[in-house]
């Protein structure tokens, strides 16, 4: 048996674990417990009524402030405030603990990781939280881990302290080396007593000798009880060997007659392969998955059932009634897209469900910004949602936005008016949404109804019409201070006097003014009232410099939205034959009581629905101005073609048309089809998923509708949909390549035609967003349901909301990270299956590998085996997975177009001929070429 | 006159006395230590974004660096996790179509010749004792080993296997 190794201590265990674990105490239960309790009210957005005081001082100087006179630590018998006293900031906190504990410094970076790791979900917000600077409440109330580990060190050292006491056990560091070196048998046998390990017969003998606290005592028993339980161990795994042979065919006398030589190497090898089993399942998941979908594949062009548009979106122009839509990449738009192309007239193409468009959204009557765009870009512009009757002040933007911040304003107060209101709707809802969830919801539809249309600022503002908005906004402010400080209204000063006030304040003029002389306000008085409009109402150089920034950053130039409309129809191959509509589909979703509602929308849109996005690109994508400098670059929309930005709902699989009042009215006709379409393919969608859902009274398209509609409505539902689960490719490629197969919901879709992308660029784009958003979506799915307890959130049973930002199980508990139990696991059973991910590309090898080589982000998660790569080379008809560090052939595919491939602008990534491709014929090759090449990386 | 309202944090030594600002700089410059130790340690736990809006991520980001296999022994000792479904969860996969026995013949054969590359590609391993088909099988049909932490010897169970045989 293995003993306590000492080099363990700082980097394996904290002092208080050895003291959990050799004396059976809790002090990391305790140590959390009281660590949780302090960021839940430091973190806290709003959530509780009483808020902790002093947190903008930061995390640690507001816990320390009540640490001192908390008589909930001094009830569990700590006394932190000696501690704290003698430290001045976290940093002087952790050095003054650290060196308390005699840990020696050269241990103190694993120490940390180590304490870390034991609240992980906490750890990690506070982490991202000191990353986001712009997020609201880390720049009110801030945070990082130094704060975390000092408030956790402080504690557990009082601790600590305490333990030492009760249990009269080694204290720091040194001393607790000292104590395994020198009695090894009594931690051994102290350590199987407290962490349950124990042969329950030796139990009562093993207590009793550790009282006695005699050491040759201890050592005898520890002695005797390391070969009676190797020896049951040796047992247990002996007959399992023969069971296993037995089960493998090889009878109990053959396997008797094996030299002992033979039965060691079996019995090695049985061991060692334990080590590496998980990984082999996960292969063995990956290649049934690779083989049935290359199979597919080759069916599907064998049997020739490509659709219509693999001839090229350029033939379906003459036919007026052919409708393209833009999905969003997500696995759920492959049932949609399937079915709505199977009822003829539809070809649909994918791309990452922002369409291109980054933005900080300001959505009407809201006062921040929501970032709408994958986690990996940060937006420059901001767009404003506004009421649609402003359509009329087209000839002036400074009309427009002006009556938006008036919007704004009047809008401000109707949250604080609505409280009470909402407080009773409350109640009603929590009876209308168990008892009869559909009739309540239409119902309260209907309540909400008197939402305006609106429109989207998608325009800059020209400075000076922002410079004279803003200065329009200060005259404003003066005018409500001077009547408030003087009780002089608007009537009795002139517009010149409100003009010098606000020169005088932003230190263009000199005082007196012309007001003070009229009114006779001595200069004593005048200065107070001056430097009140500065620091009260923010009349000064600085606010009025960053009103003007902030105003720069609304909207976009023509020629940058020229360029978003054109990088997005370039991406997916869209640069001619428009039919006359066009979608813009984003997706989003609709449950009740559900805190996890943002993870079943789009990931692209930053975990927002895509409506915005998909409404910001048609409405770019719909403007005269757009489209000229569109044609200039050869890419003609004619002028009969128009962009409807739509909404898909993943959970009804309803799909809303949006913005189609501003339809010109020769294009209204076609509308009631479209929706009849999107309708029918809805429900054969909820028909499919259904099925998955366990939902066997769902038999017919109609029912599936009905039923999927209470799920999303009915609040007491933990599984309103299944979201991504089961994702597992993501296939760049022509539509061609896939139209009319059934990838069962589990395959992004990426719209790509290489041979519209000479340089590369297009697919390094693809590779380096779009996939990387991909793939953290099908990391969280798949450490989600190999661990669910410490990757995933556990059950949605046991959840409760924390702070507004987080859930945890129970009332305290870690902060709980990743996707919950009903998300990934049916019964007890998984549903996802854990795999990584297979991004499937159509595009020549020598032309992927040549952009692998430039994007080192992507090349070294595949490098890395983070996710793999199938390449399927249209020119050699060929499909190449990447495997073990070489590409290796998995065999022919048919090619879908007779040629289509042909050599071309490509053919400057062909191997040159020192190049050398390595293509191992057998796994045998293969490996040896793997230790080849990592010997070669050692190099 | 009356006092001023604010409380002020009078520095009790003069502050410009001889090696203060030694003792100043030192201070700060291991305060910055601490805090960069803290940083590094911190770099394997993954970012929680405020549930408003959930960001999927791989919460190895930080370990994104390491080979896949690797970056998961290194979690499952950092977080005490596992890295892969129970063994019976993949059987329960395997027996539902999701996973091809044929795969897995073909991993364990790769895993065997890596593993002793002298011996050729044959799956008739020393005379009888099949070792290909050993594995295979305990994948396929064995349930989940119980933990032990007594980690007996190879020479240990040979010498409880013998009895058995026997």
């Amino acid at each position: 048996m293995k003993m306590l190794d000492k080099d363990g201590i700082g980097v394996q265990w904290t002092l208080y674990d050895l003291i959990d674990r050799l004396f059976g105490s809790r002090i990391e239960s305790t140590l959390n417990e009281l660590l949780i309790k302090g960021c839940m009210d430091f973190l806290d957005e709003g959530q509780s009524v009483w808020r902790m005081p002093g947190r903008r001082q930061g995390l640690f100087r507001a816990w320390e402030a009540i640490a001192k006179r908390n008589h909930r630590l001094r009830l569990h018998g700590l006394d932190v405030g000696h501690i704290l006293e003698a430290a001045d900031g976290p940093e002087a906190a952790i050095d003054l603990v650290m060196k308390r504990l005699e840990v020696p410094e050269r241990l103190w970076m694993e120490y940390f990781a180590v304490e870390l790791s034991k609240l992980h979900g906490w750890a990690g917000f506070v982490r991202w939280r000191s990353h986001a600077k712009e997020y609201y409440w880390q720049e009110r109330n801030p945070a990082d881990l130094v704060d975390f580990i000092a408030i956790r060190l402080v504690l557990s050292l009082s601790l600590l302290e305490e333990a030492q006491k009760r249990y009269q056990c080694p204290f720091g560091y040194l001393a607790w080396v000292q104590y395994i070196e020198q009695r090894p048998h009594e931690c051994l046998l102290r350590h199987e007593l407290h962490s349950g390990a124990i042969l329950p017969d030796y139990a009562h003998r093993v207590e009793v000798a550790l009282d006695s606290g005699d050491p040759a005592r201890i050592k005898a028993l520890s002695l005797e009880y390391q070969t009676e339980k190797t020896q049951r161990e040796a047992a247990t795994r002996a007959r399992r060997l023969q069971e296993l042979c037995e089960r493998a065919g090889i009878p109990r006398a053959v396997l008797a007659r094996q030299p002992s030589h033979s039965l060691r190497q079996m019995i090695e090898t049985v061991y060692a392969f334990r080590s590496v089993e998980g990984f082999v399942w996960t292969q063995a998941l990956e290649r049934t998955y690779i083989r049935a979908l290359l199979a597919k594949l080759a069916e599907h062009r064998g049997s020739g059932a490509l659709g219509s548009s693999d001839s090229g979106p350029a033939d379906n122009r003459g036919d007026g009634s052919r409708v393209q839509a833009m999905f969003c990449i997500d696995v759920r738009s492959e049932r949609l897209r399937r079915q709505l192309e199977q009822l003829g007239h539809y070809d649909t193409y994918g791309v990452a469900g922002f369409f291109g468009i980054a933005i900080n959204y300001i959505a009407f009557g809201k006062g921040h910004e929501v970032a709408l765009c994958p986690a990996i870009v940060a937006p420059r512009n901001v767009v404003l949602e506004m009421p649609h009757q402003h359509e009329q002040h087209q000839d002036s933007l400074f009309h427009l936005a002006t009556e938006v911040v008036h919007d704004l304003k009047a809008t401000v107060l109707s949250p604080y008016i609505t409280v009470e209101a909402v407080g009773l709707l409350f109640g009603c809802d929590m009876l209308g949404k168990t008892l009869a969830p559909a009739a309540y919801n239409t119902w309260r539809k209907q309540l909400g109804n008197g939402r305006k249309p609106t429109r989207l600022m998608i325009d800059k503002i020209a400075k000076h019409d922002a410079m004279d908005l803003i200065a329009n906004l200060q005259d404003e402010m003066v005018v409500k201070a001077v009547d408030r400080h003087f009780g002089i209204k608007r009537e009795a000063i002139t517009t010149g006097m409100i003009l010098e006030l606000r020169e005088i304040a932003l230190g263009n003029a000199p005082s007196p003014s012309a007001f003070a002389r009229r009114f006779d306000i001595d200069p004593a008085a005048e200065a107070f009232f001056i430097a009140r409009l500065r620091l009260e109402y923010g009349l000064n150089p600085d606010r009025t410099k960053i009103q003007l920034e902030h105003m720069a950053r609304i909207g976009f130039s023509i020629e940058r939205q020229a360029l978003l409309v054109r990088q997005t129809l370039t991406t997916i191959g869209l640069l001619d034959g428009f039919a006359k509509l066009v979608l813009i589909v984003g997706h989003g979703s609709t449950s009740q009581n559900n805190p996890y509602e943002s993870a079943l929308d789009c990931g692209a849109c930053g975990g927002e629905q895509g409506l915005v996005n998909a409404r910001v690109f048609a409405a770019m994508a719909n403007r005269r101005e757009v489209r000229e400098r569109l044609s200039e670059e050869g890419i003609r929309i004619p002028e009969d073609t128009w962009f409807i930005p739509a909404l898909h709902d993943t959970t009804t699989d309803e799909t809303m048309l949006h913005d189609i009042e501003q339809l010109p009215p020769g294009r209204l006709t076609q509308l009631t089809r479209i929706q009849e379409d999107l309708a029918a393919a809805g429900r054969l969608c909820a028909q499919e998923r259904c099925y998955e859902l366990g939902e066997s009274a769902a038999d017919s398209p109609e029912a599936a509708s009905r039923c999927v509609k209470r799920c999303s409505m009915d609040w007491s539902q933990v599984r309103p949909e299944w979201g991504l689960s089961k994702n597992a490719s993501f296939i760049v490629a022509s539509r061609a390549l896939t139209r009319g197969l059934d990838l069962g919901g589990r395959a992004f879709l990426h719209s790509y035609d290489y041979r519209q992308d000479t340089t590369g660029s297009l697919l390094e784009a693809i590779v380096s967003g779009p996939l990387i958003v991909a793939q953290w979506i099908n990391m969280e799915h798949y450490f989600s349901v190999v661990d669910n307890e410490v990757f995933g959130s556990g059950s949605k049973i046991y959840h409760n909301v924390v702070g507004r930002f987080g859930v945890m199980t129970g009332n305290v508990s870690d902060l709980r990270t990743g996707l919950p139990a009903q998300t990934v696991f049916q019964g007890e059973r998984p549903y996802h299956e854990p795999m990584r991910l297979i991004a499937l590309i159509e595009a020549p090898l020598p032309f992927v590998q040549s952009v692998l080589a430039r994007v080192c982000k992507i090349r070294d998660l595949v490098y890395n085996g983070w996710v793999r790569f199938l390449v399927l080379d249209p020119e050699t008809g060929s499909a190449n997975l990447f495997e073990g560090g070489v590409w290796i052939v998995q065999g022919q595919y048919p090619q879908s177009d007779g040629g289509r491939a042909t050599a071309g602008p490509h053919d400057q990534f062909a191997p040159s001929s020192g190049q050398i491709l390595p293509q191992w014929r057998t796994s045998y090759e293969r490996f040896h070429g793997r230790r080849h090449e990592k010997a070669r990386d050692r190099r | 006159m009356t006092a001023l309202a604010v409380d002020v944090k009078w520095p009790d030594a003069d502050p410009v006395a001889e090696g203060s600002g030694t003792q100043s700089d030192s201070r700060l410059g291991h305060d910055l230590k601490i805090r960069s130790m803290v940083a590094v340690a911190g770099e394997p736990l993954p970012f929680v974004w405020p549930m408003r809006n959930f960001i999927h991520h791989n919460p190895l980001h930080g370990l994104e660096h390491l080979p896949f296999e690797e970056a998961i022994a290194r979690a499952s000792d950092l977080f005490h996790a596992r890295g892969y479904l129970r063994r019976t969860d993949y059987q329960g996969l395997m027996h539902e179509g999701k996973i091809d026995p044929d795969a897995i013949k073909d991993l364990v054969g790769e895993f065997l010749r890596d593993r002793f590359p002298d011996q050729g590609v044959t799956t008739d391993w020393d005379q009888g004792l099949d070792l290909w088909r050993v594995l295979f099988t305990l994948m396929t049909q064995m349930d989940q080993p119980s933990a032990g932490n007594a980690y007996p010897s190879t020479d240990a169970i040979l010498a409880q296997l013998r009895p058995f045989l026997d």
